[in-house]
């Protein structure tokens, strides 16, 4: 057992987690959605597109396009840094950027001491959120449902 | 009488003779003077021209060439040779004499003379008029007697296309035969001397003759008045002998008048012995009887004597007067003159107070001067003590002035620091960025991991240690970063420091140096205070001088004083013998009877 233990930490219940950090909240997200994470490039505006949408940009020669979860997240909006990154997601053979104030860790999570999040919370995104999970370091860590935000309206009337 | 003529004529001659002569040389000298000084001018005029008009023909840089005698045989200088030789030969005489000189130092050396071939290099003095002509460029004169004939010079410079001449032409000229002979110009004035004396000697001749006649007329008519004849009339009608004739007749006249009178003499001799009474009785003091007063001369007489007599009797009366009068005024100037010797002997005593006030107030004068004198030396003192505090105040200044350029360099060396500072932080700050990237990288490493499973677990572990790292250095550099910024800011601090311990340094310099101006100012003041307690002392030995003369001048009041009373004593003296001659006064009137 011990010997399983070790080569397989955490097999039964625990999952990889990347945690970064946007508008003051630390949000979690599935390490297998994530393909990379870059520092934030130049990015190319859209005309006539859901603020959402923050533009596009050229990752080795594919066209990416951005989200900007604070809006669909109803979060405070501070000026676009430079030293801010974009997550590379894919997701059903999809790929799209979001884009992230601070990328923190990543972290192992044990699926059960995540937690359902529940009305008494008072959180403007809790539609988009899967649980709650209570780090020792970092405090309250938000695992996002990017499903629910792919499947929003805001970004729905975008797919295709 | 022929003599006085003959005499007349001699003494003519040896006076106007020789003034005559004298005034022909005079003429003749200054007319000779004249002419000799207008040859000489127009002479030396021609001369200057000539050598200027010379001086262009030579070349001087074959002339300062020339040295020995072996140059003469030269092309350049047989040239000059030919143009010297035609020079001389315009000439009609042996008059022109052509010399080239050349400068050499204080000397002259000849190039070449006309009248001497062998010349060639020999010195020559070296005068005024060289030297003006060269300095000058011009041509300069000079006129010289010698005893062979009257000589002008002419210096003509030879002009150079270079700097300044060094090379003179000189003519000389003998103009002994164009000067004027002094015995032809004297000629001229000799005649008209000789003339004048002529016609001179003519009149007097006349004139002679004419006293000759005057006095025969005047010794004639005077033998014929004493032998009692009649006068002799002019013989012709000459106006002088007419003039003489009336003069002598009314001297006839006055002498023919003096014979009559003699007849009344006798009357006069018996009114004066009647007179003669009168005047005896009023010597004896009686002056009641009058003279009396006839028609005649002696009557007059009387009549004066009578008037002389009432105005005596008079006078007599006045002085008896007068007599009483000064009797009883002498009474009263006995009185003065006793007040007088009083006032004499008080005045006395108070001068000799006033002289020994004198004394006292020479004293304090004395301890006055002392007292200038201490002040003087006081003031030297000052004076030194503030020179002294001014070397002080010049090596402060100096210290001012290096502590303000080390200040300076430290201001440097901190600025260096900051700028050392600011690199280390853009170095820390590379570093952080470094430090991000890694950990970004370590990031999608540990993704990449994940993804491969069971086969990147090993990797990810790897890819957390890098990211553990790059977080690490990523917080040393935010750390370095901090502590730069608090260099820098000490830094800044350090600078104002600085710039406020200059700005104090160059504050001290300023106030440093306005202590200078004050001892300066203090030193003047001090040399003002020194001369004028000099002048106090100057001033405190004047007075003594004249407080010592005022007190001889007291004592000398004194003496006067003292003198006044004794006089007041004899004046007293001469009063009381006033009075006894007025007593003998009024005796003396009493003898004189008068007529009510």
């Amino acid at each position: 057992m011990g010997k399983l233990s070790v080569s397989e930490p955490g097999a039964s219940n625990e999952s990889k987690y990347s945690i970064f950090q946007l508008a003051g909240y630390i949000f979690g997200l599935t390490l297998s959605d994530v393909k990379e994470i870059v520092p934030l490039p130049r990015i190319t505006g859209i005309p006539n597109v859901h603020p959402s949408i923050l533009g596009v940009f050229n990752l080795r020669g594919q066209i990416i396009s951005i989200l900007d979860l604070r809006r669909l997240l109803n979060l405070e909006i501070n000026p676009v840094s430079t030293k801010s990154f974009i997550l590379i997601i894919t997701l059903k053979n999809m790929f799209f950027g979001i884009y992230v104030d601070k990328v923190l860790d990543v972290l192992s999570v044990d699926e059960l001491k995540i937690q359902i999040p529940t009305r008494d919370l008072a959180l403007p995104f809790l539609s988009y959120v899967k649980g709650v999970y209570e780090d020792k370091r970092l405090g309250n860590i938000y695992m996002m449902d990017i499903e629910a935000i792919i499947n929003s309206k805001e970004v729905r009337q975008y797919r295709f | 009488m022929k003599s006085t003529s003959s005499s007349i004529k001699r003494n003519f001659i040896i006076a106007l003779f020789p003034l005559i002569i004298l005034l022909v040389l005079v003429i003749g000298y200054f007319s000779y003077q004249q002419q000799s000084a207008h040859v000489i001018d127009a002479k030396q005029l021609h001369l200057s021209q000539l050598a200027s008009y010379a001086a262009v023909s030579f070349d001087p840089v074959v002339i300062s060439r020339i040295k020995t005698q072996a140059d003469m045989e030269t092309e350049p200088y047989k040239k000059i040779q030919t143009i010297v030789s035609y020079f001389t030969s315009k000439a009609e005489d042996d008059s022109y004499r052509l010399l080239l000189l050349r400068k050499n130092n204080n000397a002259t050396e000849i190039v070449m003379d006309s009248r001497n071939q062998n010349a060639i290099g020999q010195s020559y003095d070296f005068i005024k008029e060289m030297s003006d002509a060269l300095r000058s460029n011009q041509t300069t004169t000079r006129q010289a007697k010698l005893p062979d004939g009257h000589r002008i010079f002419a210096y003509a410079p030879i002009p150079t296309a270079a700097s300044e001449a060094n090379v003179v032409l000189m003519i000389e000229q003998n103009i002994k035969s164009a000067l004027p002979s002094f015995f032809r110009t004297l000629l001229i004035p000799g005649i008209a001397g000789v003339f004048i004396l002529l016609v001179l000697f003519v009149i007097s001749i006349r004139e002679g003759k004419r006293i000759d006649r005057s006095i025969n007329f005047i010794t004639d008519n005077c033998k014929r008045l004493s032998k009692g004849e009649f006068f002799k009339k002019p013989e012709d009608d000459s106006l002088y002998l007419e003039e003489i004739d009336t003069v002598l007749r009314s001297l006839q006249d006055s002498l023919k008048g003096a014979k009559e009178s003699g007849t009344e003499r006798e009357k006069i001799q018996k009114q004066i012995t009647e007179l003669l009474r009168i005047v005896s009785s009023a010597a004896e003091g009686d002056f009641t009887i009058t003279a009396n007063v006839t028609a005649d001369t002696l009557g007059a007489l009387a009549d004066s004597f009578n008037l002389m007599i009432s105005d005596l009797s008079e006078l007599v009366r006045d002085a008896k007067k007068a007599a009483e009068q000064v009797a009883t005024s002498t009474e009263g100037i006995l009185l003065n003159i006793e007040a007088m010797a009083q006032g004499a002997a008080d005045q006395a005593s108070q001068t000799e107070t006033i002289s020994n006030f004198g004394k006292e107030m020479a004293q304090l004068i004395n301890e006055t001067n002392q007292s200038a004198i201490r002040a003087a030396e006081a003031a030297h003192n000052a004076k030194s003590v503030a020179e002294r505090g001014s070397e002080i105040v010049k090596k402060s200044i100096m210290g001012m002035h290096n502590i303000r350029d080390s200040v300076r360099d430290a201001s440097r060396q901190v600025r260096l620091l900051g700028e050392h500072s600011t690199r280390i932080g853009e170095i820390s700050d590379f570093i952080g960025e470094i430090a991000s990237r890694t950990n970004l990288l370590a990031l999608n490493a540990s993704i990449e991991a994940a993804r491969a499973g069971d086969a990147g677990r090993g990797f990810s572990v790897v890819a957390d240690e890098i990211r553990n790292l790059a977080e690490r250095s990523s917080n040393s550099a935010d750390e370095i970063s901090k502590l730069i910024a608090d260099v820098q800011t000490g830094i800044s601090k350090t600078m104002a420091a600085i710039e406020n311990g200059s700005k104090e340094v160059s504050e001290g310099t300023q106030l440093v140096d306005s202590a200078g101006e004050a001892l300066r100012e203090i030193l003047g003041s001090v040399e003002i205070s020194t001369s004028s307690s000099v002048e106090i002392s100057k001033g405190t030995q004047e007075q003594t001088r004249f407080s010592e003369k005022i007190v001889s001048t007291l004592d000398h009041i004194a003496g006067i004083a003292k003198e006044t009373a004794e006089g007041a004593k004899r004046s007293k003296e001469s009063a009381t013998q006033l009075e006894y001659l007025s007593k003998n006064l009024n005796q003396a009137v009493a003898k004189f009877r008068l007529a009510q």
